[in-house]
């Protein structure tokens, strides 16, 4: 009897151990998700188009932001969210509210505590509109109120549907000190940023360069792996592709894909993150020609992307075979994509039916373009290629704030526009085709402008989730009728460019332009 | 006869300099784009969506919803107490921004045109003295190849081979981080097309003055060659020389934009044209400002140097 009981009680024992010991490594394995394999060394890069290094402040490229700073929620690869200086991911309650716990013990660059009472400055610092960010209207319209529950927990209340929300928590709220804020006033941004992120800012020039350090108490222990990071605005291409060469830099992100021989041959790597950006041809439909349904077919006919991507983007790019790009997990083929593939005698049939053609009236329209080397050469090519089918069309360059303005306010027939893709469901169908949308600038089911009943009332149910799965059946009918309204022109998928020198390690192409993730990276020299 | 004259030019300077600020401030609000979308750093290539009404917001905070006349007495007023504002897109002090970079960019200018001097007198001088010799031959040909290349692409031939392959001079950089070293290749690119026509212009006025019969009767007195060159032929020949330096150092200041953009000098060229790339009208107008005003100055400048090396002539 005894000896039975002794071997019960070893067996608890054992049992206990090995709980403890799968619940030390688990705790363990959960904090040292990934060891470096060498420390130190300055990353050194180019591209600064960041006016100030304010928490508020969108720019280009927007991974720069995440250096300094850290958001509630961490950006994933695969596009999804992970704990950031929340210590989970909040599920929506019943009252369309969410509620984060914040890690605690968590200290911003200039020693003072991480907490609710933060979060909340910085989201009241978004509302105001106190810092020009375009991130302001989406908060101010968007977040109802926020209820500070205890000194590590915040509850956010949204203002009806905000699918897009925990995106948007990871992209656009990062907590910046509420004590170096109000200590530095003006010269926040520009000459003093305090986040919790994994650099710690030393220097400072708008368009000029960034000097960060390494964050010796970074929450997440052992990152990162570098040593330091300086970026230097440098405007000319072939200067930075010689530094590059020359071993002075270690990425280049931004450049022509006409430079793509100069790498060839050479110890560069060059990485592509795949059908990144989106081009387009919104077309007004507000206009009483683009209102007519059959004119934009025979535009979206006459257009050839893979004529586009063969010749500017020298093959780094992918038609268009749905509204989502390939890698989105939305992506579903159109099962006929006729509707938008070259097709000249089906584009001169509807031009014909409409009263355009030979013997008829001549089609004349505008199109905006951007005044990059790029935006030129598909405008040209676009130009001839409207032109097979009996368009006149002239083509305007323009700088890209004047042509998001005249698109925004509607004074436009035709631009050609690039954009980043979007990581939720909602930025690739409410926004773009629904009245509310805020990248709807053809006007699409707008006042005025062309309406589909059936659209809006599919962008109403999809916008309701966010899992491609149940959104799928909705997904398929929309696409059949976008592809067929056509109230923006597809042209195709850009792939975006990063070159680097072969000692940076783990260096890895977003799928999103500019959201790399610099952590982990260090380098081999 | 040299105060007067300096007064006179510096009273007429005034409405020069006004003409110049009425400029600045008509084309930084020409150009196309809007500083508000700029502001809110929406001006950049694949932004998804626009809030009209924070742009509008913005715009009000700006000043920029006040009447064009309105804006324009404000600039005036505070351009003549030395406030030029803050950047819209930047949000820095637009004159500390001017502050630090007009000594890189008058660093440059200043050492390319002591050798532009230096280079292009010698060698039209020499040109000269041996005409129709093998020297001669050369210099004609250095000087036709220095005006006829571009500033720009002549300056990625010098990093290609003397920074790139050679590895003698940095790729770029400011003489704080690489001392005189990061001063020689940016400062031989730009001199070479005004040492080239200072060098065909002293060539030809040397020419000219050197078939004179004073040049004759000084060298049957026995005067020394270098006498006879130096004093009495160069200080002749100088006036039209003079002409084109002060003609050139204008011209500098717009090669000055290509040279400090390809070797990342912060000067105001490099400012100027990342605000105009930016729609940043407060830069942009007062760099406009600064750039016609050293013209202005150059001009006056000049002027005044005639008078000195030759008091004949009258201004």
């Amino acid at each position: 009897m005894l000896t039975i009981l002794n071997k019960i009680k070893s067996y608890i024992y054992m049992i206990f151990s090995i709980g403890i010991i799968t619940t030390f490594f688990g705790i363990s394995f959960a904090f040292a998700e990934f060891k470096c394999p060498k420390t130190g060394g300055i990353f050194k890069t180019v591209d600064l188009a960041y006016p100030s290094m304010d928490a508020g402040v969108r720019a280009n490229p927007v991974y720069y932001s995440f250096l300094i700073y850290d958001s509630l929620l961490d950006m994933t690869e695969d596009l999804g969210v992970a704990p950031g200086l929340a210590s989970e991911v909040p599920n929506k309650s019943s009252d369309g509210s969410y509620t984060f716990n914040l890690r605690k013990g968590v200290k911003f660059h200039d020693g003072t505590e991480f907490n609710a009472k933060a979060v909340a400055f910085n989201v009241d610092r978004l509302k105001s509109g106190k810092i020009a960010s375009p991130y302001s209207g989406m908060w101010k319209k968007f977040l109802k109120n926020y209820e500070i529950v205890d000194s590590h927990t915040i509850k956010f209340n949204t203002n009806g549907e905000w699918p897009t929300f925990l995106w948007d928590v990871a992209a656009s709220l990062r907590v910046a000190s509420p004590t170096a804020v109000k200590d530095a006033g003006r010269d926040y941004g520009t000459k003093v940023a305090v986040g919790t992120g994994p650099f710690v800012m030393k220097s400072f020039k708008a368009k000029d360069h960034l000097h960060l350090d390494r964050n010796p108490n970074y929450y997440r222990k052992g990152l990162p792996c570098l040593g330091g990071f300086k970026a230097k605005l440098i405007s000319s291409g072939s200067v930075r592709i010689l530094k590059l060469k020359k071993g002075e830099l270690d990425t280049i992100n931004t450049f022509p894909e006409s430079q793509f021989p100069q790498f060839k041959g050479s110890k560069l790597i060059l990485q592509e993150g795949k059908a990144s950006t989106f081009t387009l041809i919104p077309m007004n439909t507000k206009n009483p020609i683009l209102k007519k349904k059959k004119i934009r077919q025979a535009i979206q006919y006459a257009i050839n992307g893979k004529e586009l991507i063969d010749n500017v983007y020298r093959g780094a790019g992918e038609e268009v075979d749905s509204i989502f790009p390939p890698w989105h997990p939305a992506f579903i083929k159109a099962e006929d994509l006729s509707k938008i593939r070259q097709d000249i005698s089906k584009a001169k049939q509807l031009l014909k039916e409409e009263g355009y053609g030979p013997g008829g009236k001549k089609l004349k329209l505008k199109m905006l373009h951007g005044t990059g080397g790029a935006h030129v050469q598909r405008a040209v090519l676009i130009q001839a290629q409207l032109k097979t089918v009996g368009i006149d069309l002239s083509i305007v360059k323009t700088k890209m704030g004047a042509l998001l303005k005249q698109m925004y306010t509607g004074k436009y027939e035709l631009a050609l526009w690039q954009m980043l893709g979007g990581p939720t469901i909602s930025e690739f169908t409410w926004n773009m085709y629904h009245s509310g949308g805020s990248s709807n600038p053809s006007n699409y089911n707008k006042k005025g402008g062309y309406q589909n009943a059936e659209a809006e009332k599919l962008l109403n149910e999809i916008v309701k989730t966010n899992d491609p799965a149940v959104a799928k059946p909705s997904l398929i009918k929309l696409q059949k009728i976008i592809f067929d309204d056509v109230p923006v022109a597809f042209a195709n998928w850009r792939n975006h460019r990063t070159v680097r020198n072969p000692w940076v390690k783990n260096f890895k192409t977003g799928k999103l332009k500019g959201m790399e993730d610099l952590r982990k990276v260090w380098l081999d020299k | 006869m040299f105060l007067k004259v300096l007064l006179r030019r510096l009273i007429t300077f005034i409405p020069t300099i006004l003409g110049i600020a009425t400029f600045a401030f008509l084309l930084g609000h020409a150009t196309p784009g809007d500083p508000a979308y700029a502001a809110l750093g929406i001006d950049l290539e694949g932004y998804s969506g626009v809030d009209l009404e924070e742009v509008e917001r913005v715009r009000k905070e700006l000043g920029l919803d006040k009447p064009i006349l309105v804006q324009y007495v404000n600039w005036i007023w505070n351009a003549l107490q030395g406030d030029f504002g803050r950047s819209y897109v930047n949000d820095y002090v637009v004159m500390d921004a001017v502050i630090e970079a007009l000594p890189n960019t008058l660093y440059l200018l200043g050492c390319t045109m002591i050798v532009a001097i230096i280079v292009g007198v010698s060698i039209g001088m020499i040109s000269a003295i041996y005409q129709g010799s093998v020297g001669d031959l050369i210099a004609r040909m250095i000087s036709i190849i220095g005006v006829s290349t571009p500033v720009f692409w002549f300056a990625l031939i010098l990093i290609l081979v003397f920074a790139y392959t050679l590895d003698w001079f940095p790729i770029g950089g400011v003489v704080e981080e690489f001392g005189l070293k990061a001063l020689v290749l940016p400062v031989a690119s730009i001199a070479l097309h005004p040492a080239a026509l200072i060098a065909r212009m002293t060539r030809s006025s040397m020419l000219e003055i050197l078939s004179h019969d004073m040049i004759r009767t000084a060298t049957s007195k026995g005067l020394f060659r270098k006498r006879i060159f130096f004093v009495h032929a160069l200080r002749n020949a100088i006036n039209p020389v003079v002409t084109v330096i002060g003609f050139q150092t204008g011209n500098l200041v717009g090669g000055a934009v290509a040279i400090e953009v390809i070797f990342t000098i912060r000067g105001m060229g490099e400012l100027l044209i990342t605000a105009i790339h930016d729609k940043d009208i407060l830069v942009m107008q007062c760099a406009i400002l600064l750039i016609g005003v050293s013209f202005a100055l150059i001009n006056l400048l000049v002027d005044m140097v005639y008078l000195l090396i030759d008091p004949r002539i009258k201004l």
